[in-house]
C-alpha cells in the first residue's frame, strides 16, 4: 500500500527513536512531600507474545569493556541484567550501531544467544537476544581517556533461543526449526520498542583500540 | 474492499443504464416525432472527479488507560486524495462517493500525571499516524455517510519541544483500522467545469489504530508512569480515536 502511497508521503517500519514517555528523571509534588524527585538510569518498554505491553524502570547501571549494563537490580559480573548492550568496541563518540543477529552457542549446559553487538533482554524468566535492531549514542561523558558515562536509546526486535516452556525430551531433544549444525533462535519474539539510558554509575574504563 | 467493488459495479452499471436509455430513446424516435419539440431535454450523466484537501483536523481518544490522560490535538493540510462521485442517475444530488489519499489522525497524551514534572497540560506528548484510506460512502444532497479502510503507513509520538527527536511506532503492531465516517459536502461554486464544495466530515475509528495489546501508551500507570501492579491483558486499551475534519473539494465534471 505505501508503495502507491509514496510520491505522497513516507511510511516508515519502526521501531526507531526514543519513545517520549520514558523520562529519567521526574519531579513531583505531592503535599506534604514536594520538589522530590526520582531519577533512574534507564526505562524500556517491551511487548511480546508472552510478556505484556509495559515499562520497567532500570535504577542500576554499570559500564564493562564492551558492554552497557542496566538492570532492576545490583549489577555484578555473574549476574544477568535487564538490559544488556554488546558492542564490536565501546563506543568513544556519538552514533548508532546496529544489531548483529544473535546465534545459540553453548554456556552453562544450555543455547543461549550470543551476539558481538545489540541488545540482550532478560525479562519474565527469559533471555532474548538481538534480531534487528539499532543502538544508538546520544552522548559520551569523558574523563581524559576514559569513558565515564553514556547517554542513548535502543530499539530492535529480539529473539529467545527455544519457545517459553518447550522442555527437551528424548524424543524431542530440540524444538521444531532448531538445527544443532546451525543454532539459530527458534523462541518467540520480543519487540523492545524503545528503550533510553544515561548512565549514572561511577563506570570509568578505558575502550580497547581495534587492532 | 467489498464496498469499493460495490461502487465500482455501481458506477458502471449507472454508466450502462444510461446508455441503455438513450438507445432505446433513438429507437422510438420515429413514434414520437410530433412531439419531440415537448419532451425536456435528457440530462447527460456527469460523474464528477477531483482533489480533496484536509484544511483543519482535530482528534481525540475516546479512551484512555488508567492513570493516563488525553486532549484534542488539531492540525492543518495534512489529509489529502482524490475523490469521485457517481450519482444515481442523470442530475441525481444522490449518489456514491468514494475518496481515496492519505489521512492523518492523533491526540495529546498526558503519559502520568507528573510527566514532564508538571502537573498540568504544559507537559504533553503528541501522537499523529497517517493512513493509505479508501473510503466508500453513500451521498444524499451532500449527507455523506460511509466507512474508511485506512491502512497504516507511519505513526510517531513525540514532545512538542522535542519534534526533531521522534518515537517512530513499530507498523507491525498497526492495523488495517475501519472508521465510520458522517458528513456534508456544501456546494459553493458551481460552473459548467466543475463544484467547489466544503466538505466537514466526523470519523470514528471503531476497530481502533493498533493489533490488542500493543498500544505502547495503552497500559495503566501511577503518577509517576510506574505500570500498576497486577495489570492484566484485559486492562491494556487500543486507540480509538475520533476526528472532525473541515476541508475542500474541487469536483470536475466528466460527462458522459
Amino acid at each position: 500500500m505505501c508503495v502507491f502511497a509514496l510520491f505522497v508521503t513516507s511510511c516508515e517500519e519502526g521501531p526507531s527513536g526514543p519513545h517520549p514517555s520514558l523520562e529519567l528523571k521526574t519531579i513531583y509534588d505531592e503535599p506534604p512531600r514536594t520538589g522530590i524527585q526520582v531519577e533512574v538510569s534507564g526505562r524500556m518498554i517491551v511487548h511480546g507474545p508472552v510478556v505484556t505491553m509495559t515499562s520497567t524502570a532500570l535504577p542500576k547501571d554499570s559500564i564493562f569493556s564492551s558492554e552497557i549494563h542496566l538492570s532492576t537490580s545490583s549489577i555484578n559480573i555473574n549476574s544477568t541484567p535487564t538490559l544488556r548492550l554488546v558492542f564490536k568496541t565501546l563506543p568513544t563518540a556519538p552514533g548508532s550501531f546496529a544489531f548483529t543477529a544473535a546465534t545459540a552457542v553453548v554456556g552453562n549446559g544450555n543455547y543461549v544467544p550470543s551476539s558481538d553487538q545489540g541488545a540482550f533482554v532478560s525479562t519474565a524468566g527469559n533471555l532474548y537476544g538481538p534480531v534487528s535492531g539499532t543502538i544508538t549514542i546520544t552522548e559520551v561523558r569523558k574523563d581524559g581517556e576514559d569513558i565515564i558515562g553514556y547517554s542513548g536509546y535502543v530499539n530492535g526486535t529480539l529473539k529467545a533461543v527455544f519457545p517459553r516452556g518447550f522442555t527437551t525430551s528424548t524424543a524431542q531433544p530440540y524444538p521444531p526449526g532448531f538445527s544443532v549444525a546451525n543454532p539459530t533462535l527458534v523462541g518467540e519474539t520480543l519487540t523492545l520498542h524503545s528503550a533510553v539510558f544515561t548512565t549514572r554509575s561511577p563506570s570509568r574504563v578505558r575502550p580497547t583500540r581495534p587492532q | 474492499m467489498v464496498l469499493v467493488l460495490m461502487f465500482l459495479a455501481f458506477a458502471i452499471n449507472a454508466v450502462a443504464m444510461e446508455h441503455a436509455v438513450q438507445v432505446v430513446d433513438s429507437t422510438g424516435q420515429k413514434d414520437t416525432v410530433g412531439f419531440a419539440a415537448a419532451e425536456p431535454a435528457k440530462e447527460k450523466y456527469v460523474l464528477r472527479v477531483g482533489p480533496t484537501i484536509g484544511i483543519v483536523s482535530g482528534a481525540i481518544v475516546l479512551e484512555n488507560a488508567d492513570g493516563r490522560k488525553v486532549n484534542p490535538d488539531v492540525w492543518f493540510m495534512q489529509n489529502y486524495g482524490v475523490m469521485i462521485f457517481a450519482p444515481f442517475t442523470s442530475g441525481s444530488s444522490m449518489g456514491a462517493r468514494l475518496d481515496i489519499g492519505i489521512t492523518s489522525v492523533g491526540t495529546r497524551t498526558r503519559p502520568y500525571e507528573f510527566y514532564d514534572s508538571e502537573t498540568d497540560w504544559k507537559g504533553y506528548v503528541i501522537e499523529r499516524y497517517s493512513h493509505f484510506t479508501i473510503a466508500p460512502q453513500v451521498s444524499l444532497f451532500g449527507v455523506m455517510m460511509g466507512a474508511g479502510f485506512n491502512f497504516p503507513m507511519k505513526g510517531e509520538i513525540w514532545h512538542p519541544e522535542r519534534s526533531d527527536n521522534k518515537y517512530v511506532v513499530d507498523r507491525n503492531t498497526m492495523k488495517m483500522a475501519i472508521d465510520v465516517r458522517f458528513g456534508g459536502a456544501i456546494n459553493v461554486w458551481n460552473s459548467s467545469l466543475g463544484i467547489l464544495t466544503i466538505d466537514l466530515l466526523a470519523k470514528y475509528y471503531v476497530t481502533g489504530l493498533y493489533e490488542d495489546g500493543t498500544y505502547t501508551n495503552g497500559f495503566p500507570v501511577t503518577n509517576l508512569g510506574v505500570p500498576k501492579a497486577s495489570t492484566k491483558t484485559s486492562d491494556l486499551i487500543n486507540l480509538t480515536p475520533v476526528s472532525i475534519q473541515l476541508g475542500l473539494s474541487y469536483q470536475f465534471k466528466l460527462g458522459l
